[in-house]
Order: structure tokens, then C-alpha cells, then sequence
């Protein structure tokens, strides 16, 4: 019988490693991106809303001469806000991310969750564990949109899936998904599919890659026993 | 000399009581209903030089966060300001361009899904 027994659920890399992107720029060492380090400081919106970073790893285009601009990483590595870009070694290290002993240490008193990263982030958040920052230069007007959408699971043992609004507008811009991600004009039966999700579309877009991983499943699915 | 300095700090005192009182104002229209940007009374206003286009940038798509909060009209005015920007983003050197104008077509295509979304509310109704 088809059902969630049949997920491919990836294996859970190192807390620390989680959500890690690895660029390789052409002539140089490559640069190993670490979400959580930045996740600390400023929300998603900052970097894939304000700095226009595509949530597709390796398809902005970032040059040195944007960063130099300003633009993108240069406009908090600048020597001001952030350690400035001439200091090259510092992201392209070529090597690992940060290490256990640095999460271990920067993470310390989080509420901790059972996969990813191992922290709640929304809930480090909304307790007021981290106080990301929200934008940069330009402040967003504010409206909380709260709707709450509830998902039917295609097996009846599954409970239902709801989607809170709330809990990402505190990380994301309502423009980061709609329309693009999330279209009314092109609502279809396959945004509401896991098999979406590890293909990397609509929820997994982040949800697998930086977001908790797709095996967390109580998460969505309140009441439902995680993947182990 | 005590009337200069006196003159003086009544001058800088009226000043700043007229900025504070422009600020309220402002604070006071921001909440989505009745901002001057839903207007388009703010196209320009106060923006000048070579990075004029990034206030006006800045104030028109300062909203998408909150857009649901916006009447049809509103949102209907805020898409016919990202369309007129675009003709002046194409202008910018490169690295501007590729940054801004895909958060402008962004920021389009946000008030327009809302706009998409209400109309079909209405219908329902």
C-alpha cells in the first residue's frame, strides 16, 4: 500500500551542517553558506526579499563586483554591519561550515526540535529567544495576515496538514510565495502533494533543504508520530 | 544677544514641533487605507537627484507584507506605479537592474495575486 512508508526521507546531516549551501565560484575556493549563522541575525526576507538572493542555490549570479556595489552579501559585509569582503577566507573557506562546538555554542539555550537543525526556529522567535531583523534599509508596512489552512492527507490515517500564515510572515515576506510559489490563478492538486515537496516544489522549496526537513511531520500533520 | 539666542532656540523649537507633527501624519496614513501611496500622491514627492527612483521604489512596494490590507483600488493604483517604474529601472546600470527589477516585478505580481484574490472573494460573495 502507497503511503508515507514509501518516503525517501533523507538522513539527517549534523545539526550544524543543516541547511549548509555550498557555492562554487569559478577561480577561487569555493564558499560555504551556513543558514543558521545568518538566520541568528536578520529573517529570509532580508537576504531573499530585500537582497533579491534567489531560493534556488547557484542562480542569482552573485559577482564580486555586486558584493563590492553593495549589493547582496556587500550589503552587510561591508566592514560596518558585517566582517567586510576582503577578508576572502572567511566564506570561501573551501572546506566545512561552521563546526559542532560553534553551533553548540551560538545555538545554546534554543527550544530544540527532533530534525534539521535540531532548533525551533519559529518558536526561538515567537518566545523571543532571537530577535532576527526584518529588513535593511527599507521597513515593510505590517499586517498580520493569521489564516490558517488546512490540508486534507491523501490516507485517511493521516491527520490533516494546516498551513499557519502567521508562522511564516514572522520569517518571509507574503511575496516570497505568492505568486510565484503559490499562485491563486494556478491553484492545482500538486501543491497539496508530499511528492511535490521532495521534488523541490511549493512547501520544499525550503521545507527539506532549510526549512525543518519533510520528516518532521508532526510539525504539519498535528498529532501525527515524526519519521524515525 | 540674549534675543538672538532666544529667537534662535524658538526657531529650532518650532522646527522640530512641525517635523513631529509630520511624522504623526505619516504614521498616522500607514496603515494601508488612505496612504498618500495608494493615491499615487507621493509619485516624486520629495525625491530627487540620481536615486529618486529609489523612494519611489521603496514606497511603492513597501506593502506587500500587507497588501490583503489594501482596498481593490489601492492595490489596482499600486500596479499601474510598479508598471510606470519599470521604464525607469531599465535604465540603471547592471547590478541595480538585476536586483530591482525583479523585486519590482515581484512586488507587481504580489498586489496583482491580492488584487486576484479579492475580485474572486467579492464573486463568492
Amino acid at each position: 500500500m502507497m503511503g508515507p512508508q514509501n518516503f525517501n526521507f533523507a538522513a539527517d546531516p549534523p545539526a550544524q551542517s543543516y541547511g549548509n549551501i555550498i557555492m562554487k565560484p569559478e577561480g577561487a575556493k569555493p564558499v560555504i553558506f551556513s543558514h543558521w549563522v545568518h538566520r541568528l541575525r536578520y529573517t529570509c526576507r532580508v537576504c531573499h526579499f530585500e537582497l533579491q538572493i534567489n531560493f534556488k542555490a547557484g542562480t542569482t549570479g552573485i559577482t564580486m563586483e555586486d558584493n563590492v556595489e553593495g549589493k547582496y552579501c556587500g550589503a552587510c559585509h561591508n566592514g560596518k554591519t558585517a566582517f567586510g569582503i576582503e577578508n576572502c577566507g572567511r566564506c570561501h573557506k573551501g572546506g566545512a561550515g561552521p563546526d559542532e562546538k560553534e553551533f553548540a555554542k551560538k545555538t545554546s539555550g534554543l527550544p530544540t526540535t527532533e530534525h534539521g537543525n535540531r532548533i525551533d526556529w519559529n518558536l526561538a522567535m515567537e518566545e523571543n529567544y532571537i530577535k532576527p531583523a526584518d529588513y535593511l534599509t527599507a521597513k515593510p508596512e505590517k499586517f498580520q495576515f493569521n489564516q490558517a489552512i488546512t490540508i486534507r492527507a491523501a490516507w485517511d490515517y493521516v491527520p490533516s496538514a494546516v498551513f499557519p500564515h502567521k508562522a511564516h510572515n514572522r520569517w518571509l515576506d507574503c511575496n516570497n510565495c505568492h505568486p510565484d510559489i503559490f499562485d491563486i490563478k494556478n491553484r492545482t492538486e500538486e501543491q497539496n502533494r508530499m511528492e511535490s515537496y521532495f521534488k523541490g516544489k511549493f512547501c520544499g522549496v525550503c521545507h527539506g533543504k532549510v526549512a525543518f526537513p519533510l520528516k518532521d511531520c508532526s510539525r504539519c500533520h498535528l498529532g501525527m508520530t515524526n519519521w524515525r | 544677544m540674549k534675543k538672538m539666542m532666544l529667537a534662535a532656540f524658538l526657531a529650532v523649537l518650532i522646527l522640530c514641533v512641525a517635523a513631529f507633527a509630520a511624522g504623526q501624519s505619516s504614521e498616522g496614513q500607514s496603515s494601508g487605507t488612505g496612504h498618500p501611496s495608494d493615491t499615487g500622491q507621493l509619485n516624486g514627492a520629495g525625491a530627487s537627484g540620481q536615486n529618486a527612483w529609489i523612494e519611489q521604489f521603496n514606497d511603492v512596494c513597501s506593502a506587500t507584507t500587507a497588501s490583503m490590507a489594501l482596498s481593490k483600488g489601492q492595490l489596482k493604483s499600486r500596479i499601474s506605479r510598479t508598471d510606470a517604474l519599470k521604464l525607469r529601472l531599465d535604465g540603471l546600470e547592471e547590478s541595480a537592474k538585476k536586483v530591482y527589477s525583479r523585486r519590482l516585478r515581484m512586488c507587481h505580481d504580489m498586489y496583482d495575486f491580492s488584487l486576484k484574490a479579492k475580485e474572486k472573494a467579492d464573486t463568492k460573495k
